[in-house]
C-alpha cells in the first residue's frame, strides 16, 4: 500500500511540477543560445527578446523553488482536508503510511529541484561559451576546495542537516496545518498563537545551546565554515563536539512535530 | 414490463399480481426461464429480497419452479395458468359486479347495459 | 457478532450541541437499510463515524466487529455527500486509484457500466457534466465488492432519470452478503428497494423496521408513516 499511495503522490504532484521544471530547462537552453549569440543579435528587436528570454529563465529558476514548496503545501491541504479528503482518509491505509508518504515525496521533490535548478545553470553556461565556462569552473573547483577540506563527519553533517531542515520545513507546514483544522473559528488567533509558540521555542532552545556550549564544549572547541548551495538552505557548518546538539535538537524537533501531525490526524479526524 | 406501485400494500404482495398477470397475459410464456432474481429486481426497480420473496410465492401457488442450478422457468403446464386466468378473471368480474350493484344496477340490468356495449366492443 | 454495523451507546458532540444521543443499532448483512430523517438528524454523522472520518465522543461504533480502522476501511464502500474525486483525473485515473487500494475492486464491471453510459475514460472529472460525475462516483463506489456500503444522500438534488439509473445501479451491483445503508430525506423515491427503514430524529433513532413490516401492520407506506413521525 505504501508503494501505491507514492505513485499516487508522484502522480498528483509530478503534473504540475513536471512541466515547471521543464519549462526551466528549455528557458535554460535559449537563455544559454541567446548569451552565446549575443554579440551577432541581428536588431534592436532581438536583443529585446534575448533579454525577455534571460529574464524569464531566471525568473522560471524562482518559480521553481517557490513553487515546488507552494504545490507540495497546496497538495497536503486539499489531499487531507478539502473534499478530496473524504476518499483520501477512507482508504485503507493507516495514517502512518499516509503521512509519510508525503513526506517522502516531499524530500525527493526537494532534492530534484535542487538538482534540476544547478543542472539548468550548467545547461545555460555550457551553451553560452567558453567565458561562461570558466566560471562554472570555477563554481566546481570551489566545491571541490570545500569537499576536500571538510571530514566525513562533516559530510554527514551537512548531509543530515540539509535533510533535517528539508523535514522541518515540511512537517512544521503539516503540523500547522493539521491543528488548524480543529480551529475553524479562530484560526486567526490560532496562527498568531503558533508564531509565538515558536518564537518563544527557539529562544530557549538558543539559550539552552550557549548555555552547553559554553559549559562543556568551550568556546573554541570547533572550526567554522559556510556551504551555500545554488539554492536552498545555506548551512552553516561548525566542526565539533557541540555542534551534533543542534543536529539532534532539529531531528527531536522533527519528531515533535510528526507526532503531533499524526496524532491529530488520527484522533481529531475532524472532517466536516 | 411496466412496473406501478402503491403505498398502502406490501411490494412483495404487488410483484406477485403483477407477475401473475404477466404469465397469464403471455409476456412469459410457458416454459420460458425467467431472467434472474437481481436482474428482474433491477428492472422493477425493487429490492432483489423483496423479488426473491415474491417469486417464492409464485412457486409455491404453482406458476413457476425453480431447477436446481438452471434457474427458474415458467410452469409448462398450460391448465395452471388457465386455471389462473380463470380465477383473476372471476375475481375482477366479481368487483364490477359489486361495483354496479353499488351504483343501483341489478344483474339483469348489468346484463342489458353489456348488450348495448357490444358494437362499441367489437371495435 | 453477525452484524457488520453496531452502535452501542454512541454518541458524538459538536461543541454544546450532540448531533447523535447515545444511539443503540444493529444492522445485519444481506440487507438494503434505509437512513432516514431530516436535514440534521445525524445521518451524515453516523455515517462519518462508520468511516472513520469522525471520531466518537462516548460509546462505540463496531464494523464487522471492529473500531473503524486500516482493516474496516478495507470492507467499507463509502459514496460521501460531495464529490471527493479530485477534478484533474481522467476516469481511467480514478479507476487506477480504486484498483490500486482496494483488492475487491471489480474493474470490467466498472468499465462495462462506464462504456454503456457512454463515458470516454480519457475524458477528466473536470469536463464531465454533474449529473456525469455523480455517476461516475456512483459506479466506482458500486464496483467495489465491499461488505458494506454507506452511500450519503445518493440522489440528493438529481432528476427522476438519474435518480432511477442510480436506484438501478445500487441495486443491480451491490455484493449481496453485503449491508446497503442509504442515507436520504426523500423516501417516497427510495422506498421500494430497502428492505428496513431507520428513522433519526435529533440524534436519536425513533424506529428501525422492515419496509414490508410497516406497510402490512400500518397500511401506508413508508413515506406516509415518515411524515407522520416528522410532523410538526
Amino acid at each position: 500500500m505504501f508503494g501505491k499511495l507514492l505513485k499516487h503522490e508522484f502522480r498528483a504532484t509530478g503534473r504540475i511540477a513536471a512541466p515547471l521544471c521543464g519549462m526551466m530547462l528549455a528557458l535554460a537552453v535559449l537563455a544559454g543560445m541567446v548569451l552565446r549569440f549575443w554579440g551577432d543579435l541581428p536588431s534592436e528587436g532581438f536583443s529585446t527578446a534575448g533579454n525577455a528570454i534571460i529574464i524569464l529563465y531566471g525568473m522560471s529558476v524562482f518559480a521553481v523553488a517557490i513553487g515546488i514548496f507552494i504545490i507540495l503545501m497546496q497538495r497536503y491541504k486539499q489531499n487531507l482536508f478539502s473534499d478530496e479528503g473524504y476518499l483520501t482518509r477512507t482508504l485503507p491505509v493507516s495514517v502512518h503510511e499516509l503521512l509519510l508518504s508525503k513526506l517522502f515525496v516531499a524530500v525527493i521533490w526537494y532534492l530534484v529541484t535542487c538538482v534540476l535548478m544547478a543542472l539548468s545553470v550548467i545547461i545555460a553556461g555550457g551553451l553560452s561559451g567558453e567565458a561562461s565556462w570558466s566560471g562554472v569552473k570555477e563554481l566546481f573547483d570551489t566545491l571541490r576546495f570545500y569537499v576536500a577540506h571538510i571530514s566525513a563527519a562533516d559530510v554527514v553533517y551537512v548531509m543530515l542537516s540539509t535533510l533535517g531542515g528539508m523535514l522541518f520545513i515540511t512537517l512544521l507546514f503539516y503540523a500547522v496545518a493539521t491543528i488548524a483544522q480543529n480551529f475553524n473559528k479562530h484560526r486567526l488567533l490560532y496562527y498568531f498563537m503558533v508564531i509565538l509558540i515558536f518564537i518563544a521555542l527557539t529562544r530557549l532552545l538558543a539559550v539552552f545551546n550557549l548555555i552547553f556550549t559554553v559549559r562543556f564544549a568551550g568556546p573554541a572547541s570547533g572550526s567554522v565554515g559556510v556551504i551555500g548551495g545554488a539554492d536552498g538552505p545555506t548551512a552553516i557548518y561548525v566542526t565539533g563536539s557541540h555542534v551534533w546538539l543542534g543536529l539532534i535538537e532539529l531531528y527531536l524537533g522533527n519528531a515533535l512535530l510528526y507526532v503531533l501531525t499524526w496524532a491529530f490526524l488520527k484522533f481529531r479526524p475532524n472532517l466536516e | 414490463m411496466e412496473w406501478q406501485f402503491r403505498g398502502d400494500v406490501p411490494i412483495y404482495t404487488q410483484l406477485c399480481e403483477q407477475l401473475t398477470l404477466a404469465i397469464v397475459a403471455g409476456a412469459f410464456s410457458p416454459g420460458e426461464r425467467l431472467p434472474t432474481v437481481r436482474e428482474m429486481a433491477v428492472d422493477a426497480g425493487v429490492n432483489p429480497n423483496t423479488m426473491q420473496r415474491a417469486l417464492s410465492e409464485l412457486e409455491r401457488s404453482g406458476l413457476v419452479y425453480t431447477q436446481r442450478t438452471a434457474g427458474r422457468y415458467v410452469t409448462e403446464s398450460v391448465e395452471r395458468i388457465e386455471a389462473e386466468r380463470q380465477r383473476i378473471a372471476e375475481t375482477r368480474a366479481r368487483e364490477f359486479l359489486a361495483a354496479m350493484e353499488k351504483l343501483g344496477y341489478d344483474h339483469a340490468g348489468t346484463v342489458d347495459l353489456l348488450e348495448q356495449m357490444r358494437g362499441e366492443w367489437m371495435q | 457478532m453477525s452484524s457488520i454495523l453496531e452502535c452501542k451507546a454512541l454518541q458524538k458532540r459538536y461543541g454544546l450541541k450532540d448531533a447523535l444521543c447515545g444511539i443503540n443499532l444493529s444492522l445485519e448483512p444481506g440487507r438494503i437499510i434505509g437512513l432516514l430523517g431530516p436535514n440534521g438528524s445525524g445521518k451524515t454523522t453516523l455515517i462519518k463515524l462508520a468511516c472513520g472520518l469522525l471520531t466518537p465522543t462516548g460509546g462505540e461504533i463496531l464494523i464487522d466487529g471492529q473500531k473503524p480502522s486500516k482493516e474496516t476501511k478495507a470492507i467499507v464502500s463509502y459514496l460521501p455527500e460531495r464529490m471527493a474525486l479530485p477534478t484533474w483525473m481522467t476516469a481511467k485515473q480514478a479507476m487506477d486509484y480504486y484498483q490500486d487500494f482496494y483488492s475487491d475492486f471489480r474493474r470490467d464491471t466498472a468499465e462495462d457500466m462506464l462504456a454503456r453510459l457512454g463515458l470516454d475514460e480519457r475524458q477528466t472529472i473536470r469536463s464531465m457534466s454533474k449529473g456525469m460525475r455523480e455517476k461516475l462516483q456512483l459506479i466506482l463506489v458500486m464496483s467495489r465488492a465491499a461488505k458494506l456500503y454507506l452511500l450519503d444522500e445518493p440522489i440528493g438534488g438529481v432528476d427522476p432519470a438519474t435518480r432511477d439509473y442510480i436506484l438501478k445501479t445500487i441495486i443491480g451491483n451491490y455484493n449481496e452478503d453485503a449491508a446497503v445503508v442509504i442515507s436520504t430525506h426523500l423516501i417516497a423515491d427510495v422506498e421500494q428497494v430497502l428492505d428496513e427503514v431507520v428513522f433519526l430524529r435529533q440524534g436519536n433513532v425513533v424506529l428501525h423496521r422492515s419496509v414490508d413490516d410497516i406497510r402490512e401492520a400500518e397500511g401506508k407506506s413508508v413515506d406516509e408513516l415518515f411524515r407522520q413521525v416528522f410532523a410538526y
